[in-house]
């Protein structure tokens, strides 16, 4: 199967300042999908480690992000 | 690789900037890419953004320009405790952003991969973006090729055989190709060593006696991610004894932080009187992130469950016995280098499999079995490995232990073999459904993303293959033909709509014959893409292509139809691709079983004539 270049480059934008994008919302999706990670940590009443040896599950990364 | 027809210019300075708002753990992993790219692309000017809690690792990193760190506490306490209005925090968040926001970007990689940061990474004006973001509605939007098979298939709960760091690494290094160029040629260096972050700890100033420097440090974090994954504290005790009291050139040195601190009382107690006090450094609760890694560093071993520990070990060269207990997945995030070990259950647990519950496979991972699996590792410039693991845990006494695990040795492929780690098992066991499985979902996105595939089943024995799996395969190659039938025809219907929709002149005016053919096709493809979900719920082996549609289905690009049909045909043809994978693994697998007819030579006779 020929590789399909335009699935790896990514989103290439020509002239990202001249983009417009609403920042207002994306601002509010932000704080609000940050706010809903701590709640879900909240709830669980988890550890919350201080030494940076120990990972905080409810922090979403590659294994646990759910989008 | 890919080829690149662009001139090479990686000595030039390209602004990129890297989202890793997840754990530590993410965060080495992402380093040691980072590392990889810096190394072939010198004139890279990395800024990362972490959260402030995570965020030492990466300050110590000299080729980073820059951390910004994100405050969540600070930010984000006060509006859960209604201290401060939404308003108030946007402001603040807005004012933490701007300098981020302020001159575009060439190169904007989001690795955490969470909803959160997909905001984010949309706000960010960059030229080339890569991992999530959202669209100009607001919905995700996954932009590449390995940011779909992190979502379809790493976030998706299937098993695959790529480490996260390989992924990352490959994601990276193939975008720096598209878009700068050939890197210059950075020869063998590692991306590994024991200078990798610029530290600044003196261990003797942690109350470490000099005489301790003359003993060989086997360095045990006894905490990790989470309970779950935890190994119990007596367990550790009993393992420390085994080793200081057969190996009396060790000293063991306990890490961890404050919340360690009860276990490492109940390791403490249990071990009391059984070895020499002075042979315990006991460091639980005192570290930072520079001292944590001045004593890994210094540490021969470390053995750890699953915590970031394992990932500062692998980038200070350290070996490691990682002890997978429960829903870890080693092959994802293991050590990554040469010569570390895997120890594990041989088989998931009843909730390992639903994901909740006790989990009973934590059992069969015993001390004994640790430390046989460590003597077996740190001896083996002995026995060369010519000593099989089987005999070597029948000298110590310890046979039984061996019917409940596995044990696996990483190994850095050559880049003609496809690159990357892998972790060779030592007991042979059959394979099952999971395992193999998961070879074919690495070998799919080698397939679909990096252009080399090695040979079809190049790492999978005969003599692994177990009858249940080839009967489960028998079974999956029927539903795995209809599979491929039904991406094929959702292909071409994908492909007429296309054909129609690049004669409109509009989307929304058409001739009324049109339109319903135009329907009539989306209909179809809609009640395929239903059978594609019915196919593989039916077949669970075939969850990951559902899962791939749609990802891949959600991310076509275009908003007019013609582009949406072209972009849905090539989506299907994708998948249609990887089930001929699929079917060429079942085949080579079912061959691979089947039995060898050895045909005997004769034996030459002695009457025979001699030829002239």
């Amino acid at each position: 199967m020929a590789i399909d270049s335009n699935q790896l480059e990514g989103l290439v934008v020509e002239n990202p300042s001249a983009e417009v994008r609403d920042s207002a919302r994306l601002l509010k999706g932000f704080l609000d999908a940050l706010l809903s990670e701590q709640n879900g940590k909240a709830k669980k009443n988890s550890r919350n480690p201080a030494h940076p040896a120990h990972d905080d599950l409810d922090v979403p990364g590659v294994r646990t992000g759910s989008a | 690789m890919l080829s690149s027809t662009t001139v090479s210019n990686a000595t030039l300075p390209h602004r990129m900037l890297v989202i890793q708002m997840a754990r530590t753990s993410d965060l080495m992993q992402s380093l040691m890419a980072l590392r990889a790219a810096k190394q072939l692309y010198p004139g890279l000017k990395i800024t990362l953004v972490a959260r402030e809690r995570f965020a030492a690792a990466a300050k110590k990193v000299p080729w980073i320009e820059q951390v910004v760190e994100f405050p969540s506490e600070e930010l984000l306490s006060p509006a859960l405790q209604g201290r401060k209005s939404e308003h108030q925090t946007l402001n603040e968040i807005a004012h933490w952003a701007t300098p981020l926001l302020a001159q575009p970007w060439d190169f904007c990689f989001n690795w955490t991969y969470s909803e959160a940061s997909s905001f984010l990474a949309a706000l960010i004006p960059s030229r080339v973006k890569l991992g999530f973001t959202r669209r100009a509605d607001m919905t995700l939007s996954a932009v590449d090729g390995w940011s779909h098979f992190i979502q379809g298939i790493v976030q998706g709960g299937l098993q695959q055989n790529i480490h996260l760091t390989d992924i990352l690494t490959t994601q990276l290094l193939t975008a720096l190709q598209l878009h700068v160029g050939d890197p210059v040629e950075a020869g063998d260096m590692p991306v590994t060593s024991k200078g990798f972050f610029r530290l600044e700890s003196n261990l003797q100033r942690l109350g470490v006696h000099p005489r301790e420097f003359s003993r060989k440090w086997i360095g045990l974090q006894l905490g990790a991610g989470s309970l779950d994954k935890t190994w119990d504290p007596l367990n550790w005790a009993e393992l420390a004894t085994y080793i200081l009291d057969r190996h009396p050139d060790t000293q063991i040195v306990l890490l961890g932080g404050p919340e360690d601190a009860g276990r490492a009382e109940r390791f403490l107690e249990h071990i009391e009187g059984l070895v020499e006090d002075s042979r315990i450094l006991n460091m639980i609760g005192k570290t930072d992130f520079d001292s944590w890694a001045a004593l890994i560093g210094r540490c021969q071993w470390v053995i750890a469950g699953d915590t970031a520990a394992v990932h500062l070990a692998s980038i200070l060269g350290t070996r490691v016995l990682n002890l997978s207990l429960a829903t870890y997945r080693s092959a994802e995030t293991g050590p990554y280098g040469n010569g570390h070990y895997v120890l594990s259950a041989s088989a998931n647990c009843p909730a390992c499999r639903r994901n909740e519950g006790a989990h009973t496979c934590k059992d069969a991972i015993s001390a004994e079995a640790a430390y046989a699996a460590w003597s077996y590792a740190a001896h083996e410039w002995s026995h060369r490995r010519a000593t099989s693991v089987e005999s070597h845990f029948q000298g110590l006494g310890f046979s039984t232990e061996l019917a409940g695990i596995q044990l696996s040795r990483s190994r850095i492929r050559p880049t003609d073999q496809g690159g990357g780690v892998v972790y060779e098992p030592l007991i042979s066991r059959p394979m099952e459904m999971d395992e193999w499985l998961s070879q074919v979902n690495g070998h799919l996105a080698r397939y679909w993303y990096c252009g080399w595939t090695p040979t079809i089943g190049q790492e999978v024995e005969r003599e692994r293959l177990s009858p249940r799996l080839i009967r489960e395969l028998r079974d999956l190659d029927e539903a795995a033909l209809v599979l491929n039938k039904v991406c094929e025809e959702a292909r071409r219907t994908a492909l007429q709509i296309e054909g129609l929709s690049g004669k409109l002149k509009s989307d929304r005016l058409m001739p009324v014959g049109l339109r319903e053919e135009l329907q009539s096709l989306g209909r179809k493809l809609q009640e395929l893409e239903n059978l594609v979900d019915r196919l593989s719920n039916a077949q669970l082996p075939l969850k990951g292509f559902s899962q791939m549609a749609k990802v891949l289905l959600h991310n076509l690009k275009g908003d007019a139809l013609k582009d949406l049909g072209r972009e849905s045909a090539l989506s299907y043809g994708q998948l249609a691709h990887g089930v001929q994978v699929l079917r060429d693994w079942i085949s080579h697998s079912l061959n691979l079983s089947r039995p060898r007819i050895l045909v005997m030579k004769p034996a030459p006779s002695q009457e025979a004539p001699l030829e002239q």
